[in-house]
């Protein structure tokens, strides 16, 4: 551990504080996904929005939620179908017959935390609509343009299994998100643990009937953290040291996405300034005041492959962008220019 | 006034070089203005030396312009104009020349044609033989497309194996070590350094987040890797001696990850 300055140590030294609490809250209701919850701070702390694919069942919405509780966050989901409109989601103006005027009804996106669950199911006009208020952070309803609550965050996951009657992002729409995590299943241990704490759920109670409990009822209402406390997290993470070494590592990895041969299109400086965004925060939560390359590397597959795409020849081989990724990190020991100075 | 005048550009016309030809083989004289009324070729008999036809008539002013056809059966310089008479019988009158000169091929004491000139005969056929001759030149041709291209994919590609991980290694190393390494350099350092450490720990197929986790728990990589982090990362780096951290990086030989 580095040495840090005082004011930069107390900040950091909140935030871990913080952050076990937030990780501990999420713990009781979610089972392993320690990566995905680092992902979802890191979203949180950099104003960053996240793409989660994954087959459905394995807890997304769950730690949506849950983290939206821990940290006092307002929470919304939106089920994205063929036939959801963008006012749906921005929200509408309606006609008060009382006083014959219009009145403007928000739509959900005014939340904190919003999880756009199955984002690929909506019409590119819907995704189109939501992806613009992510990026401008407002939202025009009628004539006048309302500001998103700060701080906001998009949760959109994917499922990658059905792809029928769904419309994919275009590359252009992923890059919006800084980060694409991939969730896998949970290992088996930890399902066995997801069993068994579902065991002990049992029925609730309600009115004269009662309904058995879900995961969703194990959350707790009261949070581990205020929404100033996510504030000192966030001036917190810019206060994270990024060497010029650091910077010479993600321009060599940005520049060996755009000269791989089995690389179509390669990674825009948009996905550098995600990287370094990412990697300060990944530092902080990791206990650093500065960035190390495992942080890159860490970071890599969920900050670039979804917005590289590869060349036809290299699809017609069977290579994913997984695995040319896994390649050009495994070469950037052994870069041209060494190679040209020995 | 006007007859006189068709008569003269006539006799300009025709003052020129007389048509020739040769016997049998018909000629044409066109241009040939005659004043009055029309003309047409008298009768030809089995002894006339020339065979005339009017192959085309126009009016031209008071006069007719006409072009002649005429084929030669005797050698001699003749004047058509002794071959026409007016349609309607009347005095030709003056008339211009229209010289004419057929030429013999053969003496007058040959009566046999010319006796045929062996020639070699046109080479029939052969197209097996031009397609084989195409498609060697194209065979040829693709040969050298892809022997240029090699040639000059070859020599960065003779460097790749020619340097490895240590060959990059070194230079870098003592760059560092004196103190003229930039901050390019020393990224690059690093990335070789962590190479190093993954070929030697067998690591090279390992995904590269899982491997830099393995070399941070290897008591020694783990050593080299946090100093590198206080030396090229910190915020507030505590001293490294960089010389006694990359001393014995500065002699490493290849140990088996080539040009990794």
């Amino acid at each position: 551990m580095s040495k840090t300055t005082p004011h930069s140590q107390q900040n950091v030294a909140a935030t871990i504080r913080f952050l076990d609490a937030v990780r501990q809250r999420v713990a009781t209701v979610v089972v392993g996904q320690d990566v995905v919850v680092e992902r979802l701070l890191i979203a949180l702390f950099t104003g960053g929005h996240i793409l989660m694919q994954g087959v459905p069942g394995i807890a997304k919405t769950l730690l949506a939620a849950t983290l939206s509780k821990a940290i006092d966050l307002q929470f919304a989901r939106v089920q994205f179908t063929i036939d959801l409109l963008p006012s749906d989601i921005l929200g509408s103006e309606v006609l008060d017959q009382r006083t014959n005027t219009f009145q403007v009804l928000k739509g959900p996106i005014f939340t904190n935390l919003l999880l756009a669950d199955e984002i690929n199911r909506a019409a590119p006009k819907v995704q189109g609509a939501l992806l613009e208020a992510m990026q401008e952070r407002k939202v025009t309803i009628g004539k006048e343009s309302f500001k998103l609550p700060a701080p906001f965050l998009v949760i959109a996951t994917q499922n990658p299994i059905e792809q029928a009657g769904t419309f994919e992002l275009p590359e252009a729409q992923l890059d919006r998100f800084m980060l694409c995590h991939r969730l896998q299943y949970l290992p088996k241990h930890d399902e066995k643990e997801v069993l068994r704490r579902n065991l002990m759920l049992g029925v609730r109670r309600e009115a004269k009937g009662a309904i058995a409990r879900t995961e969703f009822d194990a959350i707790s209402d009261s949070p581990v953290g205020t929404q100033e406390d996510l504030i000192s997290a966030m001036e917190a993470v810019h206060h994270v040291h990024v060497s010029d070494a650091f910077l010479d590592h993600v321009v060599e990895i940005l520049d060996r996405t755009r000269k791989h041969p089995a690389i179509a299109l390669g990674c825009s400086p948009r996905a550098g300034i995600a990287m370094l965004k990412a990697s300060r925060a990944r530092a902080l939560i990791h206990g650093r005041d500065f960035v190390v390359p495992d942080d890159l590397f860490a970071l890599a597959e969920d900050c670039l492959l979804h917005r590289m795409r590869l060349s036809y020849e290299a699809l017609a081989d069977g290579k994913t962008t997984a695995s040319v990724l896994e390649e050009l990190l495994t070469e950037v020991g052994a870069s041209k220019s060494a190679l040209a100075k020995a | 006034m006007r007859a006189l005048a068709a008569l003269l550009f006539a006799t300009a016309c025709l003052a020129q070089e007389p048509v020739r030809t040769t016997i049998g083989i018909p000629a044409l004289v066109t241009g040939v203005v005659l004043e009055g009324s029309e003309f047409e070729p008298i009768e030809t008999t089995l002894k006339s030396p020339i065979v005339l036809r009017i192959e085309h008539m126009q009016k031209h002013g008071t006069a007719n312009r006409y072009a002649l056809q005429f084929t030669g059966m005797e050698a001699g310089q003749y004047d058509l104009a002794t071959f026409l008479r007016r349609k309607d019988r009347s005095d030709n009158g003056a008339m211009p020349k229209i010289p004419v000169v057929i030429e013999a091929v053969r003496d007058d004491s040959q009566h046999e044609p010319n006796a045929l000139q062996p020639m070699k005969a046109r080479d029939v056929g052969g197209y097996a033989r031009t397609m084989w001759l195409l498609g060697g030149a194209w065979a040829i041709g693709l040969l050298a497309i892809l022997f240029a291209f090699r040639k000059k994919k070859a020599a960065p590609a003779a460097i790749l194996r020619k340097a490895t991980l240590a060959d990059r290694l070194r230079p870098a190393v003592a760059r560092a070590i004196d103190g003229s390494l930039d901050s390019e350099g020393r990224a690059e350092l690093e990335r070789l350094l962590l190479s190093v450490w993954r070929v030697r720990l067998s690591l090279q197929d390992v995904p590269v987040r899982e491997a830099i986790v393995l070399l941070r728990a290897h008591e020694e990589a783990g050593e080299l890797l946090r100093a590198l982090d206080q030396w090229l990362h910190a915020k507030s780096p505590q001293p490294v001696d960089v010389e006694a951290l990359l001393r014995p990086y500065s002699k490493i030989e290849d140990e088996g990850g080539g040009a990794a």
